[in-house]
């Protein structure tokens, strides 16, 4: 079915990549709370490989996963065939690709959780961007497989899905300085290329246009969005494409290692002058890498060392600060297009028409809408936690933290609370439980283990962790889950990027573009820097 | 809200412009029921498929199946990247 059949009507819900990972993303997020709300979970089947050290270790958690490995490829296999058949393409050639992809994912999964790889400080998103350039630069990928490389409809599931596990408070309160910090950088770096590449190089100006979008705003998304707004030849579009990736690509290993050296072991506080926290790395790749993909594989492997404060800060960044305003630029651009690029020579037979705000709404990524809608809908239901929620926890078994795993066998047969939470707190020795009435606080924490013994003191840990019912429940039940799923997007998309980067196909420009933005990276980078540790950095150090 | 066509043009605007401005009052119209404009013309390639092919490069790190694209492609009578109301003497009816 022809795209240009479809542009009306419902169907406009249905036709692109951004509405279908809106339906995806919401489709999973919705199993998970009808799960949690039924009493069940589906982190059963939602897991990700963990780590090993020798054949046996893998072979035992391959044996252990298996099943959910299926289900997973077979629930987005499900909706991405489907949606693709409606988008017009070969099921067939997608669904052969989309196995070999989901097995190489797999496989990307497992290498990065060995030990040897933890070592090296190799996560699952680099690697999958290194084995999937080496595999498609040694021999290009056949035409049927590339139906199923969609870098694009993976990160933006991803994204969605990332929507519910970002508390829209967060959004709130971050929201509006990374629009801030956004808006400064791409302004600078867009005026940057544009300039350079019109009064240095004399290139055309809609051409320059094209480049310092892609540089500023969203990479290639960006560059093509105010393609067609301000009637860029197709070769500029071309070259654009392949300048922006080049640059995209090695940014992704700048940045990633950048950030490794300069966030502190641990997470620490910031102490040697150069030291920036997970948060501030996040924003700062945020405002200087150029493109959605190429941002989330940096801090998707900085999150395996340091949680989501990376992928949070780069989201609002880029998502938030810089991507939802390309139908504005495109906008603009067309109107200082007609009234001052077009070519005289053009006025008899070259391409005219009209350009109304409505382009504002037809560029906008749609997808991000799903992101927003995610959020609202956990935040809504983390905002309305039931009152009579009460902490269970055993008193022999392992608490565990992100810093902490410890085993423990208390005895409370003799313990006695203190008198003012006697009412909240009791033993159950038939159960082999203790057990809290409602959310306990760190003071209550503090006088419940005064005079507690060392098993007692890791028992008490665990009943705070577990009277916590966003923690204990809906984080644990539905939330982590979601955000397993949201690693396979990521490494799916990431897989794509490498294989579909060929660098032979993409050196076909002259070097003035190349010049041009690299002088707008020149830039960029730095100013990103400035701007997110001095000026705006009490903002990103807090976000976590 | 458009801006073009509305009779008040910008005043940066030069004799060249105004004709750039004012000409799809001269171009645009209906043909045997199609809108002369690149959406019907056969020049007009903005299946994702063939465009895929015509970006080298395009599937990396973007798509020519997302909003960021939607319905513009690429003119092979100008070889120029367009949106789908454009309009010009070269129409050519699909």
């Amino acid at each position: 079915m022809a795209m240009s059949k479809q542009s009306n009507g419902g169907w406009k819900l249905f036709k692109t990549e951004d509405y279908w990972a809106i339906w995806l993303g919401m489709l999973i997020i919705g199993l998970s709370m009808v799960g949690f709300w039924a009493g069940a979970s589906i982190k059963g089947w939602a897991v990700t490989p963990g780590t090993w050290s020798d054949l046996g270790g893998l072979g035992r958690d391959l044996g252990k996963h298996i099943g959910a490995y299926v289900l997973i490829y077979l629930g987005f296999g499900v909706v991405f065939a489907f949606s693709m058949r409606v988008m017009g393409r070969d099921v067939k050639a997608f669904l052969a690709g989309y196995t070999l992809l989901f097995l190489g994912s797999l496989v990307i999964f497992y290498l990065a959780g060995w030990k040897v790889m933890k070592r090296l400080d190799l996560g699952a998103p680099l690697l999958a961007l290194i084995i999937g350039l080496i595999v498609g630069n040694i021999k290009a990928v056949p035409e049927w497989f590339k139906t199923s490389l969609r870098t694009e409809y993976y990160i933006k599931t991803g994204i969605v899905l990332l929507g519910a596990t970002l508390p829209l408070t967060l959004i709130a309160e971050a929201g509006p300085v990374a629009f801030v910090q956004a808006t400064i950088v791409s302004l600078c770096t867009w005026l940057t290329i544009y300039f350079v590449a019109t009064r240095l190089f004399d290139l055309d100006p809609r051409f320059a246009a094209v480049l310092g979008t892609g540089g500023a705003v969203c990479g290639v998304s960006g560059s093509i969005a105010v393609g067609g707004a301000v009637r860029a030849d197709k070769d500029h579009i071309a070259v654009g494409i392949a300048v922006v990736s080049v640059w995209a690509i090695v940014m992704i290993f700048t940045l990633a290692f950048l950030t490794k050296v300069m966030i502190p072991e641990g997470g620490a506080a910031p102490v040697a002058w150069y030291h920036i926290t997970p948060g501030e790395a996040g924003a700062w790749v945020g405002t200087s890498e150029y493109a959605d993909a190429a941002g989330f594989a940096v801090v998707a492997e900085l999150a395996a060392d340091h949680g989501d404060a990376p992928i949070h800060a780069f989201t609002l960044m880029k998502v938030i600060g810089r991507d939802i305003w390309i139908g504005i630029w495109a906008f603009v651009l067309s109107i200082v297009s007609v009234v001052y690029w077009e070519k005289k020579g053009e006025a008899g037979d070259g391409p005219a028409g009209r350009v109304g705000v409505s382009v504002i709404w037809a560029r906008f990524p749609k997808f991000v809408l799903g992101f927003f809608a995610a959020s609202i809908i956990m935040s809504l239901v983390a905002a309305n936690a039931p009152a009579d929620h009460r902490g269970v926890a055993p008193v022999a078994g392992t608490f565990k933290s992100k810093a902490v795993k410890q085993d423990y066998a208390a005895d409370f047969s003799s313990y006695q609370p203190p008198a003012s939470l006697a009412s909240r707190f009791r033993y159950d020795a038939g159960k082999g439980v203790i057990v809290f009435e409602g959310k306990m606080t760190l003071e209550e924490l503090r006088q419940l283990s005064a005079g507690a013994t060392v098993d007692q003191q890791w028992a008490l840990k665990q009943l705070r962790h577990q009277s916590d019912w966003f923690s204990s429940e809906l984080k644990a039940k539905a939330i982590t889950p979601i955000k397993k799923l949201r690693s396979w997007a990521f490494v799916l998309c990431f897989l794509c990027i490498g294989l579909s980067t060929r660098f032979k196909e993409l050196a076909t420009f002259g070097l003035k573009p190349f010049y041009a933005f690299t002088v707008g990276v020149l830039v960029n980078v730095p100013l990103g820097y400035i701007l997110t540790t001095q000026v705006f950095v009490d903002y990103w150090r807090a976000i976590r | 809200m458009t801006w073009r066509g509305t009779g008040a043009l910008p005043k940066a605007a030069t004799p060249t412009r105004r004709s750039l401005l004012e000409r799809p009052s001269v171009q645009r119209g209906v043909e045997s029921g199609v809108e002369r404009i690149c959406r019907e013309c056969r020049h007009f390639v903005d299946d994702p498929v063939a465009l895929e092919r015509l970006l080298p490069g395009l599937l990396a790190l973007s798509s020519a199946q997302g909003d960021t694209r939607g319905d513009q492609g690429v003119c092979q009578a100008h070889d120029r990247f367009l949106l789908p109301t454009m309009t010009c003497r070269r129409f050519e009816r699909r």
